[in-house]
């Protein structure tokens, strides 16, 4: 069972490599209002790591600037080499390091589209390793990284009560293309429809399992899927906790 | 018939001489010259050479205000130049074990050891990025132990993942800018241009 020790997941599954420099201030978790998928854009964790290392020059405020979410998941599709002397591998797919504390805030999200998505200083940002294409953009995540992602997902919701007590018209889980006005629009939509699409899978597996035992069990993930609702431009899954859907 | 096959020989020889020096980018005869202890090259006149800490930048930049595209903050901060070329050169000691990250053979040859082949050097490339917002790094052997690096920062205006907002189209309009494909093209005959001493 993770837990949540000063802003670290500590979970045999995730391993801490923190970028104190793409850190902003504290954030208060009680305030966490959603999360953001994002895709990085490169073939490996090391490359965006190597990327948060050096930052970047602002030739106006004449400093080097930071920025980064709070996690990275691993594609294992890059050509990382650790010693000039070794064979490049491709590092461990689905793989989930925590780059930035969850108690701090981290610019990940950028300007918004609308005031009804969460700024920086309210939500957790996830990268998910993945290389642009011009002609395909973004591709679809590994098995692996959306395995990964609907455990973190879930484990954040847990651990972050803020989360799943905030009104629960939506699953509070945001693609970066969807929701950042600057930003190519397909940039974690299709990763984001996997996660949800895995943690129904998994949820519907607990249920199934749970029925056959003859017992009630919860869910590690405490949402219920209603009926779809759909606007004019595409199909939201919405979930309601389940205290609610059950009408308890 | 021999006569043929000679002419047919000749023939080709003239063409593979002729497509290899066109493949070569030929150096402008109006660029400039560096020339520094370590290495020199050749750059377009119109460039800013900034020599700093041992480092030589190579650098062009037109006047245009746009939102800072890696800027991920709430509130992003406007910039007002656009680097459209920034490349820095370096001559640094290897150390024993460097780390040297995700390695791409990106636009250009690469040899079977996976090592980028510009015709006047052999080395690797690394691309260190996060939506659209970093750099190639590139390393050639040079003497005595040491590496020839060469940053080349990512423009990220025009990268398709950073936060554009619009202002790469308005850009790409200016005439003064750098664009895309000729930021690459004029960097391959700056490197291949290189000479090591």
């Amino acid at each position: 069972m993770a837990e949540l020790k000063d802003g670290i997941i500590v979970d045999k599954t995730v391993t801490e490599k923190i970028f104190s420099k793409n850190e902003k201030g504290a954030m208060d978790v009680k305030k966490i209002k959603g999360i953001v998928i994002h895709q990085t854009n490169s073939q490996s964790a090391e490359s965006t790591f190597n990327a948060y290392t050096a930052g970047r020059y602002n030739t106006k405020k004449k400093i080097t600037e930071y920025f980064g979410a709070h996690f990275l998941i691993d594609r294992g599709s890059g050509t990382y080499r650790e010693n000039k002397k070794d064979k490049p591998y491709p590092g461990i797919d689905g793989k989930i390091y925590q780059t930035a504390h969850v108690n701090q805030i981290c610019n990940h999200a950028g300007n918004l589209k609308s005031k009804l998505y969460p700024t920086n200083s309210h939500s957790i940002g996830i990268e998910i390793v993945g290389r642009f294409d011009e002609t395909d953009g973004y591709p679809a995540s590994s098995v692996a990284q959306v395995e990964s992602a609907a455990w973190l997902v879930a484990t954040l919701i847990e651990l972050l009560s803020s989360i799943a007590s905030t009104d629960a018209k939506d699953d509070h889980l945001y693609a970066h293309g969807d929701i950042s006005s600057g930003k190519k629009p397909s940039e974690g939509v299709s990763s984001l429809e996997q996660i949800r699409k895995q943690i129904e899978k998994e949820k519907a597996a607990k249920e199934k399992a749970a029925k056959a035992e003859g017992i009630t069990v919860h869910t590690s993930i405490p949402f219920r899927m209603p009926p779809m609702a759909i606007d004019n431009t595409r199909v939201i899954i919405r979930y309601v906790p389940l205290h609610l859907a059950d009408g308890e | 018939m021999n006569n043929k096959k000679l002419s047919l020989t000749v023939f080709l020889t003239i063409l593979l001489t002729v497509c290899s020096v066109a493949a070569q980018n030929p150096v402008p005869a109006n660029w400039k010259t560096y020339s520094g202890a370590a290495f020199s090259f050749r750059y377009p006149p119109n460039f800013v050479l900034k020599i700093k800490n041992r480092q030589v930048q190579l650098l062009h930049k037109v006047r245009f205000l746009h939102t800072d595209p890696c800027d991920a903050s709430d509130r992003p901060g406007n910039l007002d130049f656009l680097e459209d070329f920034n490349v820095t050169f370096g001559i640094k000691q290897l150390t024993g074990n460097p780390k040297t990250g995700e390695v791409t053979g990106e636009d250009w040859e690469t040899t079977s050891e996976g090592l980028i082949d510009t015709g006047n050097l052999q080395g690797e490339v690394m691309l260190n990025t996060v939506e659209g917002c970093g750099q190639y790094v590139y390393s050639f052997p040079a003497k005595k132990g040491k590496v020839l690096e060469i940053e080349r920062l990512q423009i990220s205006l025009f990268n398709p993942t950073a936060f554009q907002n619009g202002d790469d189209k308005k850009a790409l309009k200016l005439k003064a800018v750098v664009k895309p494909a000729e930021e690459i093209r004029i960097f391959k005959i700056v490197v291949q241009s290189i000479k090591l001493k």
